[in-house]
């Protein structure tokens, strides 16, 4: 006997949408479990891991063991993305008026003014035996998207491991679903429209697997006449240009929401001709939506919407 | 905000219950069998250490080591022993996942015909899928 219980609740300065087939009484312990996360995480609460490095100024600092695991995604996914996917672009987004939570406005991003951005993470020093990270000075790091996805797919297998026999969450449009779904044991997930949110532009079949989205349209901010958003250049730590041919949404499926992230955010950043190129080195699937309106698919997008 | 807590299979008698259940028996057989694994392994592991140290030395360092051992052990289990390295990215599983297939049942052999009340199928789950989109 299988129960469906779907909750939708405010987590990590967004939404999450949360469905477990099984003990409903999992859903409590997702919810215990992404606010830890997020007290570890979040780079708007000055108690957490995060703000302890970004403040290190090169010192050891000891870390929960489940940030030992983000840092370590943030490494790779600078690494293997050749610095597409930047972590270290916390400086300039606050200089360019981001410092404070779109959701709780008493939560302020503090940071020494000295910090630098765009640089690479492969000085940073990581003891998983003393559970200690050491951050190069001047740098900073931003878990953002990449921090939400890998809190779904950690909270998506400890769900599993418990007993769940079926879990989809969302936390901002980052999914990850797996085991049994509830409509022929798969998980469709619609993919929005980046012109009208209610649009929908695909379906997407997963069993296993995740879907991300990433879109210059989110979290957005005026700067005097100015309308800001959050996706940097890395090359410029300023925000990407919107023009004709510049990617406006990209939406990336893989059977982790932490690289689905990773990569959407690529697509966005780099374009489809780079973007596509690491999508498909990497063996996963993707959709690019222009800002004219067209729309562009990886050559393994129609395995997961056909 | 709860959207929606339903059931999706019947009972045989048609009416529909939740299982209330505070551990799947799965976990419960895990722990049971780690616990029994960590206590065979510390009793083999101090009784052939207790063992090798009686033969060459007296009845002091025996009592001594009959109320070490558990710590010995578990002091050498780093506290970070759960961090798992990062994965690399992977494609999702396009198909759903293997199921073994249940054994075949016997080959029939004549008898008489037996009536079977089959059931309607399974309500589909009130499910409201989660869109993605670029709001982080």
């Amino acid at each position: 006997m299988s129960t469906l219980t779907q909750e939708v609740f405010a987590c990590m300065g967004n939404t999450a949408d949360l469905t477990v087939i099984g003990d409903p009484s999992l859903l409590g312990v997702a919810r215990l479990r992404l606010a830890a996360l997020e007290q570890h995480w979040s780079r708007f609460i000055a108690s957490s891991d995060v703000c302890a490095l970004n403040s290190s100024k090169g010192a050891a600092i000891r870390v929960h063991p489940d940030t030992i695991t983000l840092v370590r995604y943030l490494v790779d996914a600078q690494r293997l993305t050749n610095r597409v996917f930047d972590p270290t672009l916390l400086p300039s987004l606050v200089q360019l008026g981001y410092a404070q939570s779109m959701t709780n406005a008493a939560l302020v991003t503090q940071l020494d003014g000295s910090l630098q951005w765009g640089q690479p993470l492969a000085a940073t020093s990581i003891n998983v035996e003393n559970s200690t990270v050491t951050l190069p000075a001047g740098l900073t790091l931003d878990p953002g998207g990449l921090g939400k996805g890998l809190a779904a797919d950690l909270v998506a297998t400890e769900l599993r491991e418990l007993g769940a026999e079926g879990v989809c969450i969302s936390i901002g449009g980052d999914i990850r679903c797996a085991g049994i779904g509830p409509i022929d044991g798969a998980w469709p997930i619609p993919v929005a429209s980046p012109f009208i949110s209610s649009d929908i532009l695909a379906t997407a079949t997963l069993f296993d697997g995740a879907i991300a989205t990433s879109s210059l349209d989110a979290k957005t901010w005026s700067v005097g006449n100015s309308v800001m958003h959050h996706v940097l250049s890395p090359k410029t730590g300023l925000p990407l240009q919107r023009s004709p041919g510049q990617v406006i949404q990209s939406t990336v499926i893989g059977a982790e929401a932490v690289w689905a992230e990773v990569f959407s955010t690529v697509v966005l950043v780099a374009g489809v001709m780079e973007g596509f190129t690491q999508v498909e080195a990497a063996g996963l699937a993707a959709l690019a939506v222009f800002a004219d309106g067209r729309s562009l698919e990886s050559s393994r997008w129609k395995e997961y919407t056909k | 905000m709860m959207k929606a807590t339903m059931t999706n299979q019947q009972t045989p008698t048609g009416t529909t219950r939740d299982t209330k259940r505070n551990m799947h028996p799965a976990i419960s057989a895990r722990i049971i069998s780690s616990g029994l694994a960590i206590a065979s392994t510390l009793g083999i592991a101090s009784a052939f250490t207790v063992s090798a140290k009686a033969e060459t030395t007296g009845n002091q360092v025996l009592n001594n080591l009959i109320l070490a051992p558990t710590q010995n052990v578990l002091a050498t289990v780093p506290a970070t022993a759960g961090i798992a390295a990062p994965t690399q990215p992977a494609p999702a599983a396009a198909t759903p996942a293997a199921v073994t297939p249940a054994a075949a049942p016997p080959a029939a052999t004549a008898q008489a015909p037996v009536v079977i009340n089959i059931a309607p199928p399974a309500p589909q789950a009130q499910w409201t899928p989660p869109a993605t989109t670029g709001s982080k």
